[in-house]
């Protein structure tokens, strides 16, 4: 199989696979992965073929633990890393995109590895999977939109934990 | 969730709306196959003007939001006549 952060493959059925291929590091998002879902998400929205997209795994612990907290810092500059966030707007790209996704879940789904999910229109998840958007604990926020979309898909009375 | 941080199991996730199914491991791969394939098998149109007008109704008043829908099954109504 493949190496490559971030794998794609069309099924006859119409629907594009996106699968986060980093199970080493439980498929933990770093600058890579950006890149390859820049890249696959405008071939899924322009590929008349692919009428759906499923996001998924690879490898048996997790969907995604989140962002790679090992590149945090590594940029030359707060400023520059908040422009390379503002100039290519992954998950506004994804909101763009007028064809369903389905969110395929096990294990681990930690920050943007539950806030990838809640930009999806379906999310289905294994009996294993756990889900947790811990930023705030650790002294930042949500930045892969979950500040926005968990309060759009769960009650209130359901996110006090 | 936001606040406290502590991470929350598949079946909780189903009960607050967190996720739409909970299915056996050795399942989700096929699940997630069936729900796409049933999707992919929609009329694309149709599926991208429901998208669109659930995306453009969420950051509208629900009487706009209204208008927005009455738009897309106008446009829609006229493509299949």
């Amino acid at each position: 199989m493949s190496d490559a952060p971030v794998l794609y493959e069309k099924t006859d059925a119409g629907v594009g696979w996106i699968t986060l291929n980093r199970p080493h590091v439980l498929n933990a998002m770093n600058m890579a992965v950006r890149d390859d879902l820049w890249v696959l998400l405008q071939a899924v929205r322009d590929d008349p073929d692919v009428r759906v997209c499923v996001i998924a795994g690879n490898g048996d612990r997790a969907f995604s633990a989140g962002a790679d907290i090992s590149e945090f810092g590594t940029s030359p500059s707060y400023t520059d890393a908040r422009r390379a966030r503002r100039d290519r707007d992954l998950w506004g790209l994804m909101l763009s995109i007028n064809k369903p996704f389905v969110a395929a879940i096990h294990g681990f789904a930690f920050g943007a590895g539950c806030e990838l999910p809640l930009l999806c229109d379906i999310r289905i998840a294994s009996e294993d999977a756990t889900f947790a958007l811990p930023e705030v604990t650790l002294g930042y926020i949500p930045s892969a939109g979950g500040t926005q979309t968990l309060p759009r898909t769960v009650p209130p009375a359901s996110r006090e934990r | 969730m936001i606040y406290g941080g502590a991470p929350i199991d598949a079946t909780r996730a189903l009960r607050i709306g967190l996720v739409t199914r909970v299915v056996p491991r050795a399942q989700l791969r096929d699940e997630a196959a069936a729900v796409g394939a049933r999707l992919a098998a929609l009329r694309p149109d149709v599926v991208a003007a429901a998208k669109a007008a659930m995306l453009a109704g969420a950051e509208l008043p629900l009487a706009q939001g209204l208008r927005v829908e009455a738009a897309a099954a106008a446009r829609l109504s006229g493509a299949a006549s």
